[in-house]
């Protein structure tokens, strides 16, 4: 009896950790509901104009860095150019994938896309 | 500009290996890749990266479309990785890139219209490379490329479009060089790998 008793324990031990040890972690691109998108652009263009009322210099396409846990806003223009691939110009933690989730900005602060 | 086109490679390893060992030799401005780099399956997205690798480690900028094989993490690679022309046009020198993958039934490109200096990126050729009364002449791309067909090796000029299909990398051994303004088109036959450099990528 008891070692069906220790067996299921370790099978369940077993299924715990095949169920968690596979749980997505912060590294893997978040799906999120449609309102909480909205919600992530909005910080997205409200962190684009508290930078344009700053002066600052957009027209490269620059990071404007994190605006929620896992999630980074970024200009690029619409179509991209090669001036949006370089380093300076992409996000430090997207690139070195830290964060992987994008809110992607034209240089008007209108959406381009996201993921 | 020199491109180097590249289809169809289904999470093959003899086309990774080869491909390394073209790029060892030959130098090339831009790398399209319309689809069906990996299949459906487990070691989709590990196919990938290494495929992302082989470019990255030759300093080659690449683009590409998805192809109707290739699984949502691979779509997601691309995007994360800023290489997916999927409705995400970019510009380099004086051209537009733009591209449309899977089966392209979310906006049929032959719908669509096109300026002259647009090279357009499908995974599907489109119904006009079979058939020229299918096509729209309003959607007048200066070139689409395609794959999806392994055995296809075309060109064909359309009105003011050229369409070129490439053959597929795994079952036919094959890629092409487009090159640019003019738009001359060669196909070629890969290279046998050369195991002596490339064994990281024999299973």
């Amino acid at each position: 009896m008891k070692k069906f008793i220790l067996a299921g324990i370790l099978l369940m031990l077993i299924a715990t950790l095949f169920v968690f040890g596979n749980a997505p972690t912060s590294n893997t691109p978040q799906s999120v509901s449609d309102s909480k998108k909205q919600e992530l652009i909005g910080l997205a263009k409200k962190r684009y104009q508290e930078e344009k009322a700053k002066g600052t210099d957009l027209e490269n396409g620059p990071c404007l860095g994190l605006i929620a846990i896992g999630w980074i806003a970024d200009i690029a223009h619409n179509p991209r150019q090669s001036i949006d691939d370089k380093p300076e110009n992409m996000c430090q933690d997207y690139r070195d994938g830290t964060v992987k989730n994008f809110i992607e900005l034209d240089l008007n602060g209108q959406v381009i896309r996201s993921n | 500009m020199k491109i180097l086109l590249l289809s169809d490679s289904h999470s093959d390893h003899w086309v990774l290996n080869s491909l390394k060992s073209l790029l060892d030799k030959e130098e090339f401005d831009l790398a399209i890749i319309p689809g069906d780099i990996t299949n459906r399956g487990l070691d989709a997205i590990k196919y990938i990266q290494k495929f992302a690798d082989i470019f990255e480690d030759k300093k080659l900028n690449w683009l590409a479309v998805h192809g109707n094989n290739d699984p949502d993490e691979v779509i997601d690679f691309l995007k994360s990785e800023r290489r997916d022309l999927h409705f995400y046009p970019r510009e380099i020198g004086n051209y537009k890139f733009l591209g449309i993958g899977g089966w392209g039934d979310e906006l049929p490109p032959y719908e669509l219209r096109f300026d002259q200096n647009t090279v357009l990126v499908t995974h599907f050729p489109p119904p006009a490379i079979s058939s020229k009364k299918q096509f729209n002449p309003a959607c007048q791309p200066l070139i689409q490329i395609s794959g999806h067909h392994h055995r296809w090796q075309k060109v064909q000029d359309i009105g003011s479009t050229r369409l070129i299909n490439i053959p597929g990398s795994k079952d036919e051994h094959k890629a092409g060089i487009l090159t640019l303004p003019q738009r001359q088109v060669s196909f070629f036959t890969l290279p046998k790998p050369n195991f002596l450099t490339t064994t990281s990528f024999i299973y």
